[in-house]
């Protein structure tokens, strides 16, 4: 089952597939990086939350780089793979994500 | 003594700042102006007395676990740990100013929080801004002295502290640490004045159900103080954690009382005089 309902992405506040839960406002100013960060990922997917942020040349982009991914996973953008008991979590594009990169 | 990693020095884009303390290819060793995270992992030493092959077990997985997911060999933030203890730095740069530094290493210091917690322990360290110096060989500094005082005599409780210092420079900053909600901030003020690392934020953050983290972290807090009702020093700690857990409860999740930790487990029990 998809942690986001599929028909709340274009509404600007996506909700959790059974509906308690919308998008945080506090992720929202952090959408500015995902030209940045979506084709950063593209070109090393799956990765884990370090193997992104050593990409990352802005420390400052960096920094907030938790938060990113919070916001892009709650946008559709992206999808976790994981943890399992030998590897972290990681991220993937998803076809949202990759149809964005494209657009790009 | 210590397993010291300094990231970035086969490739990625931190290369330039881990190398700035030098201490490879026989280059200098140098102190540079950073931001230092000190964390220490509560009730080792006494795990260690007690039971120590079966703790050593559970230390150990907690330990490995949550390492691998941040503290890899080419992290951006150079890292030491000996024992119970973690050190993790940011060296400051042009390019890394001292609100990101201190914004990547809180948000370090949560997700690390967050981890150990999920496997029975609580971190209490102090995050500073100073000379440092971290490589194979050493780690030191003034940076590294003031984040272990904060974390022995300031933290008390199983909190990661900011200086004075760091402090001021996120004072009125958002840098994406603070925001209008307590619940979503990454940074709290305690009632002493001190600013620390609201963990349990980054769990309204993430679209997964916070609930079942959230009943987690209430039952081993619960956990910790039973065992501990002999010990008040001790137990004393985890009402702190208690407290924590029922404030970012009832800020986040009002209506979800059944998350709060009950104030009799709360209350210290005294004994007959005999």
């Amino acid at each position: 089952m998809p942690l986001i309902d599929p028909q709340s992405l274009d509404s600007g506040t996506p909700r959790t597939a059974d509906g308690s839960r919308s998008y945080p406002d506090h992720l929202r100013p952090y959408e500015a990086f995902d030209d940045r960060l979506l084709h950063l990922l593209s070109e090393i997917q799956p990765a884990t939350f370090d193997e992104l942020s050593v990409r990352v040349e802005d420390p400052k982009v960096r920094a907030v780089l938790v938060r990113w991914l919070a916001s892009a996973e709650w946008r559709g953008l992206i999808e976790r793979r994981g943890p399992t008991r030998t590897s972290p979590r990681s991220y993937v594009l998803s076809e949202r994500g990759h149809e964005q990169v494209q657009a790009a | 003594m210590h397993r010291a990693r300094q990231g970035g020095q086969e490739d990625g884009s931190a290369q330039e700042e881990v190398s700035l303390y030098g201490g490879r290819d026989g280059k200098a060793l140098r102190l540079v102006p950073s931001v230092v995270l000190y964390v220490d992992v509560l009730g080792v030493r006494q795990m260690a007395r007690r039971r120590p092959a079966t703790n050593l077990r559970r230390f150990g997985k907690a330990i490995s676990r949550s390492y691998r997911d941040f503290g890899f060999k080419k992290s951006p933030w150079p890292s030491a740990s000996f024992s119970d203890m973690l050190v993790l730095c940011s060296p400051l740069s042009p390019e890394n100013d001292e609100k990101s530094a201190i914004s990547g290493l809180v948000f370090q210091a949560a997700y690390l929080q967050s981890a150990l917690s999920e496997s029975g322990f609580f971190l209490r360290g102090g995050l500073t801004l100073g000379k440092f110096h971290i490589s194979d060989e050493v780690i030191f500094g003034p940076a590294l002295v003031d984040a272990v005082e904060i974390e022995e005599k300031v933290a008390v409780s199983p909190r990661i502290v900011l200086s004075k210092h760091a402090d001021s420079i996120m004072k009125g900053s958002g840098d994406g640490l603070a925001t209008d909600s307590s619940a979503h901030s990454l940074l709290l003020r305690d009632g002493d004045g001190h600013a620390f690392v609201n963990h349990l934020a980054l769990l309204f953050d993430d679209p997964s159900d916070p609930l079942p983290a959230l009943e987690s972290h209430r039952a081993i807090v619960m956990k910790c103080l039973d065992d501990h009702r002999k010990e008040k020093r001790h137990w004393e700690k985890y009402r702190w954690a208690a407290e924590y857990h029922n404030s970012v409860v009832a800020s986040a999740m009002p209506d979800a009382t059944q998350l709060l930790v009950p104030q009799d487990t709360m209350t210290w029990q005294f004994d007959p005089f005999a």
